[in-house]
């Protein structure tokens, strides 16, 4: 226990800076996840008969390749199929953590979108709305209520496959325990900070997840 | 740039890593199920504090990161507790302890989804608890779970992955291995993705289709 306090204050600016890593990793993986899984799940309810296939086919080809593999391919594949020469780890694990939570957030759209009964558009499309105004403020904001629960349980996951992005020296906060493991030669107080950290973390945000999905949730009720 | 025949030689190079890799999945996926279904029972019917065990075991291991578990493990293990266990052992200890968590929060929401009237039924008719549990309500709890059990599987093959980076030869290991040695990062890491995606896209499509049938209509 003594070993963990020492070896975090003796290394509280390396830590402090893979704690911001960690943090933006996470942001803006989830921003773009959400970006996609939202263009990608309405594509697939609205966007017509091809549309829905290939982009079906687009997800189910992310979903059945892990994420450490598709992060090592972004980051060591993906610059010479583009021809760069300089390419930064970090870009290249938001693309991935990204790409990956992505798909299986479109697949949570498509079924939220598909789950709002279709006279709820027609309603709005009688009343003179055009079709995005019906989406936008009818059949969206129904859905997104109902998304909620499996949206929280993929932000969660986000966070936990964040760490994935050590592998390809994202300096985050398990790539700095391994560093320090290294310099100490101390698994058992490092990996069991690190251990109890992310438990606190990951509790607090799914908890902070779920009472907010608890306010809205009897107005995305069917 | 893309350099077909490097990408076709990568395959025969994998094989030796993808054994490894349905092993661990043979391997780990039973014992996880029964694992499982004891955290699940303890937590359903146990006494208090026994129960409130069981949903700090399983919290923890949903809570953290897998690959900070497994590196847990793999580090701590020998150097605090002198149990040196071979690396395969360890990740496959590891992935069962993560696995079973998930997979015992699907067991106890099937089995608490089945209506208490089926209990009763089954006593009425002379059974004993056991029995009526065994012969009445998991049978029925059973098809609940079955497809997010089947999609535990999928997760747990492609999450075999992480072990490549403790030294477990796996199809992961194999490639990233490879790849240092005739510098074909593109074509091999395409293999390697590819290998993944063959093996495990038909078994997402067999789960989307345990899905649909197993689809509960109350």
């Amino acid at each position: 226990m003594l070993d963990a306090f020492e070896i975090v204050r003796r290394n509280l600016g390396l830590l402090g800076h893979a704690f911001l890593i960690t943090v933006e990793l996470n942001v803006a993986s989830i921003a773009l996840a959400l970006s996609l899984g939202a263009l990608m799940g309405i594509g697939r309810v609205y966007g017509g008969h091809w549309a829905n296939r290939a982009l079906g086919l687009v997800i189910d080809v992310v979903r059945s390749i892990p994420i450490l593999v598709i992060m090592v391919w972004a980051f060591f594949g993906l610059p010479l199929l583009l021809g760069l020469k300089v390419f930064p780890a970090f870009i290249a694990g938001v693309l991935a953590l990204g790409l990956h939570s992505g798909v299986y957030i479109a697949e949570i759209v498509r079924g939220g979108l598909a789950s709002v009964r279709a006279g709820q558009m027609h309603a709005a499309l009688a009343l003179g709305m055009s079709w995005w105004q019906a989406v936008r403020r009818i059949v969206l904001p129904q859905a997104a209520i109902r998304m909620m629960p499996p949206l929280n349980t993929r932000i969660v996951r986000n966070i936990k496959d964040s760490v994935l992005a050590s592998t390809i020296a994202v300096q985050e906060l398990f790539w700095a325990a391994n560093l320090l493991e290294g310099e100490t030669a101390k698994p058992f107080p490092i990996y069991t900070t690190l251990m109890v950290f992310y438990f606190i973390v990951i509790v607090l945000i799914a908890r902070v997840l779920d009472r907010t999905y608890m306010k809205v949730a009897a107005r995305g009720a069917a | 740039m893309f350099h077909l025949p490097a990408f076709l030689d990568a395959f025969p190079a994998l094989l030796s890593g993808l054994r490894v890799t349905i092993e661990l999945t043979l391997l780990v996926m039973p014992c996880a199920v029964v694992v499982a279904l004891l955290l699940a029972l303890a937590r359903l019917y146990a006494p208090r504090p026994i129960a409130n065990l069981a949903m700090g075991w399983v919290e923890l291991w949903r809570a953290t990161p897998l690959l900070l578990q497994l590196y847990w493990l793999y580090y701590v293990m020998p150097s605090e507790f002198g149990i040196l266990l071979p690396g395969f052992a360890t990740v496959a200890f590891g992935l069962i302890c993560n696995v079973s968590a998930f997979l015992s929060e699907n067991f106890r929401a099937g089995i608490a989804s089945i209506r208490a009237g089926q209990w009763h039924a089954g006593r009425a008719l002379g059974m004993s608890e056991i029995q009526a549990f065994f012969r009445i309500v998991m049978p029925q709890a059973w098809s609940r779970v079955l497809p997010e059990t089947a999609s535990m599987w999928v997760e747990l093959f492609k999450e075999t992955s992480l072990v490549s980076t403790l030294a477990v030869a796996d199809l992961t290991y194999r490639a990233l291995a490879l790849r240092t040695e005739n510098y074909r990062t593109l074509e091999v890491l395409t293999a390697l993705a590819v290998a993944y995606l063959v093996l495990a896209y038909p078994q997402a499509k067999f789960c989307d289709w345990l899905y649909r049938r197993q689809r509960v209509h109350e």
